[in-house]
Formats: structure tokens, sequence, C-alpha cells
């Protein structure tokens, strides 16, 4: 080597995350995972909504059998599950739509609290019509 | 020297719309459909007849294809992503193929099984 | 009454002594009105004049400072020791940056990511000096405002694991300033500042974990700016879908 350099002047150390596990070194970063988890518990549902039609196109012994299933116990459980994915999905994503969003009024911005509100009360009343539709 | 994508912003559209669809509406559906139905409370999905009155509607069918797709899409960008944070991140392209493919088939499955449905 | 203390451990490394960095403990005063900043000060004084890092200010405005404390990214001119009491408190240098020595990190990738973005007022047509200053409504202001208080303290950047994984993500604050700019009613560089914003490493890396806006301590919300930047591009496509003549 003809350049000369101070020892180890360049020197500096890389720390390495875990590539697979680095989220469970802080809590934020767990709760981040289960946010992005929900997608998938949410996807089961929109795959057993696919399956629900699919039995309802092949009959009413089909479907009858269909809904058996979901009387079983670990239907009941699965469901419970994915109810619980899904309101984390709800709660995280209107939290955050202030963040999206900036919503102004009257030509002042309205307060991160106000918009999730907002947006909390609609998701209610959103699904008060859904319910009111499906069961009324 | 980098370039602004032409594909993220359509994937990231499908995934916004997908996750407030999702947001609105999944929970009640999950409450009503996959635990208060099947023990015993009154839903159109509870049993054939009643499935058959409520998918009558042109507008049941509408609403049902966009609760089933756009939350596919939803599904496939963020999972596209989980995987590449969990250590896949070389397989990228493949990953958005995967996932967005899926996305894809279920919509296709979905626009079909509603159309065609008794 | 004897007097209270907590004990530090601070990450040391020597770059031809140490392999890897090691940790070592120091016990200094608990008082009521240090922060972390002045216990390494203490350190250096009385105990070890060796320990390395940065400061400046001692108060919240030059952002040398920070450091992880506890594993979260925390300026440490303005975090308490009583907040950790009765500690161990862990101090570590600013996480997802190469170790220069003990808590001193190398940020030169920070540097060069930030002039890519351009953050500055991008003209095409520059008035002459003699027009005046570019003049602008409090409301104007009022909309890039929180966007402008950063420090360059690159917190952000240490509380990002999107960062740490990909280290080609050109990151929080960076992309913030940028959204800072294209919201400046004076500015008329957002189209300049695409290709880099609008980039795979720029805002389409990004997954909303939402920890550089927690650790900010400025409230600059650089997680808020880059999804307020995705809605504007996704807008931007729409436009162009439907409109494709259209040279915004
Ligand atoms: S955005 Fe906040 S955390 Fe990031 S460098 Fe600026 S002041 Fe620091
Ligand atoms: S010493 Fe300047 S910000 Fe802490």
């Amino acid at each position: 080597m003809t350049v000369n350099s101070p020892p180890n002047a360049t020197r500096t150390y890389r720390p390495v995350m875990s590539p697979t596990w680095w989220w469970l070194r802080h809590p934020a970063w767990v709760q981040f995972m289960l946010r992005e988890l929900s997608s998938v518990f949410i996807a089961a549902f929109l795959a057993l909504y696919l399956a629900r039609l699919g039995a309802f196109a092949s009959g009413p012994a089909a479907y009858a059998a269909f809904q058996a299933w979901h009387r079983t116990p670990l239907s009941i459980a699965l469901h419970v599950l994915i109810l619980a994915f899904a309101l984390l999905h709800s709660t995280t994503w209107f939290l955050l739509t202030p963040k999206i969003a900036r919503v102004h009024v009257a030509g002042r911005s309205m307060s991160e609290k106000a918009v999730a509100g907002g947006a909390l009360t609609a998701w209610a009343i959103v699904s008060a019509l859904v319910a009111w539709w499906l069961l009324g | 020297m980098a370039h602004a994508s032409r594909s993220e912003p359509f994937w990231w559209s499908l995934f916004a719309a997908g996750g407030v669809v999702a947001a609105f509406l999944v929970p009640i559906h999950v409450l009503l459909e996959g635990i208060v139905g099947p023990l015993g409370g009154p839903t159109p999905a509870a049993d054939y007849d009643r499935m058959h009155a409520w998918l009558a509607s042109p507008f049941t069918r509408v609403y049902l294809f966009v609760l089933i797709s756009l939350p596919l899409f939803h599904w496939a960008h963020r999972f596209r992503f989980t995987l590449a944070d969990l250590g896949l991140s070389r397989f990228g392209a493949w990953l958005a193929v995967l996932c967005y493919g899926a996305a894809i088939v279920g919509t296709a499955l979905a626009a079909w099984l509603l159309i065609t449905a008794p | 009454m004897p007097q209270e203390t907590i004990q530090l451990v601070v990450t040391r490394f020597h770059p031809d002594h140490d392999p890897v960095p090691r940790f070592q403990t120091y016990t200094v005063p608990l008082h009521e009105d240090w922060v972390v900043l002045d216990a390494l000060n203490y350190i250096k004084d009385t105990q070890d004049g060796t320990l390395s890092y940065r400061w400046s200010c001692r108060m919240g405005i030059c952002g040398s400072c920070g450091m992880n404390v506890n594993g979260t990214p925390r300026l440490t001119c303005a975090t308490f020791l009583r907040e950790y009491a009765p500690g161990p408190i862990r101090v570590e240098p600013l996480a997802n940056f190469p170790i220069i020595r003990d808590l001193v990190v190398d940020i030169t990738d920070f540097m060069e990511k930030l002039p890519r973005v351009q953050p500055w007022l991008v003209r095409q047509d520059e008035t002459p000096l003699t027009g005046g200053e570019y003049r602008q409504t409090p409301g104007e202001m009022e909309r890039y405002h929180q966007f402008s208080l950063c420090i360059n303290c690159m917190l952000c950047y240490a509380a990002c694991p999107v960062y740490g994984l990909h280290p080609e993500f050109i990151g929080p604050a960076a992309l913030a300033l940028a959204h800072r700019y294209n919201l400046d009613s004076r500015d008329q560089g957002r189209a300049a500042r695409q290709a880099e914003v609008y980039s795979e490493e720029g805002i389409w890396e990004c997954t909303f974990v939402g920890q550089c806006s927690v650790v900010c301590p400025k409230k600059v919300d650089p997680a808020g700016a880059i999804q307020q930047e995705k809605v504007s591009a996704a807008l931007d496509w729409l436009k162009s879908v439907v409109w494709p003549w259209g040279n915004r």
C-alpha cells in the first residue's frame, strides 16, 4: 500500500438489525406489526366471504353445510379473533386519519383530535346503518 | 438517478381505498355474520332463502363486490411490505406479483360469483 | 442523608481497540434537575475523560446531542435522569447510523440525502431583487410552518425501522423538508423534487410505522408529511389518467 492513512481513521461499526425479528425490540414496533398483521385476518374474512358466495352458488344443501360449520366453536373463536384484529385496524386507521388528511374549515385547520373524533363517529354511524340494513 | 414511480401511486391508492372500506365495514360484518348470526341472530346470511332474497338486489351485489375487492388490495399492499420487512426484500418483485396477483384473482372471483349468483 | 445515585450503562467503542461496541457502567448523582447530558459531562469531568459524545447548545436547538436512551431516541439535553429512576439508564449512540466512537455516529448518509430533495425555495421565474420579496399571508405560512421546525437531530432516522432495514430510504426528516417546501406558496419546485421524493427510495418506501413523529422533539410530524405527499402523488397519478393531456 502506498497510501498512508491514520490507523482506522475510517473504521466505523455498523450495527445490524435482525432482518426477521427486529420488531421484537421495541414495544411500538410490536404494535406496528400487529397493525399490519390485521390485514391478514381481514383477508381471511374476505376469503371466507368468497367461500360463502361459492357455497351459495352450489345450492341450499351446500349453503346449509357452510352455515353449520359457522356454528362450530372453532368458527366462532376464529371470528372473535378476526373481529379483534378488524377493530385494531379500524381504530388505528381512524386515529391516523388526521395525519394523512388535513381538514380545513373556514380557513383554519381542524385539530387532530377533532378529525379523529369525526372519523370515529362516522364509523359508528356507518356500522349502525349496516347493522340496521342486515338485521332490519 | 432516482425517478418517480409510476406503479406505486396506483397500488397505494387501492390500498388506501381498501383500508377505508375495511375500517368502516369489516368489523360490523364479522360481528353480525361471523358471530351473532351463527349464534342465532337474524342476518341475511343465516340461511339460503334469506341470502337469496338479499342478493336479489343489484345494490347488494355491488356493495359486496366493493366490500371484498378493495380490502383485498389493502391486504396485498400491507402484506407485500410486511414480508419485505421480515427479511424477504430481495424477492421484492416476486412479492408484488404474488400479493397483488392474489388480490386480482380474488377480485375476479368475487365479480364472477356475484354476477352468476342465482 | 446519603446522596441518591443512578447508574448509566453507556456504549463504548474505540475503533482501534474494540472489535465491537461494549457497555461500561458509571454511577452518577441523581439530581432532580439533571438531564442525561449533565450526567455524561459529569462522567467526562470526574470519572473518565475518554468518553466521547456530541453536544453544543444544551437547550434543544442545535440537534447534536441525540442518543438512544433505553432504546428510544432522545435529545439527551432534554431528557431528565429522574424520568428513569431508579435506573439503570442505557445510553447508546443513535440507532441506524455507523458508530465512529462511543456515542458519536457518522451522519454522512443524512448529509448526502438532504440536498437530494432540494430543501430550499425553487423558482422557475426568479424576480429581480428590485421586485421586492416574495410575499405570503399568515394563512399560507401556517400550511408549512410545522414542517419547517426541524433541527436535523436525526432522532427520526434512529426511530425508523424502515431506514434501519433499507438504508437507501431517503428517510423522515428529508422527506418532511421536501413537503415543507412543496407546501410553500413561494416555491415552484415540486416537479423538480418529484424524481427523488416520489421514487421507490422516497415516500413509497415508508410503511407508516409512525415512530419518527413520536420521537421528534420539535413535533415536525415527518410521518404525516410523508403520507400527505403520498396523497398528492396519488392525486397526480389520477389526474394523469383521466386527463393525460394536462401538463400540471
Ligand atoms: S424531523 Fe424531528 S426528529 Fe427528525 S431530524 Fe427534524 S427535528 Fe429531528
Ligand atoms: S445539546 Fe443542542 S439539542 Fe441537545
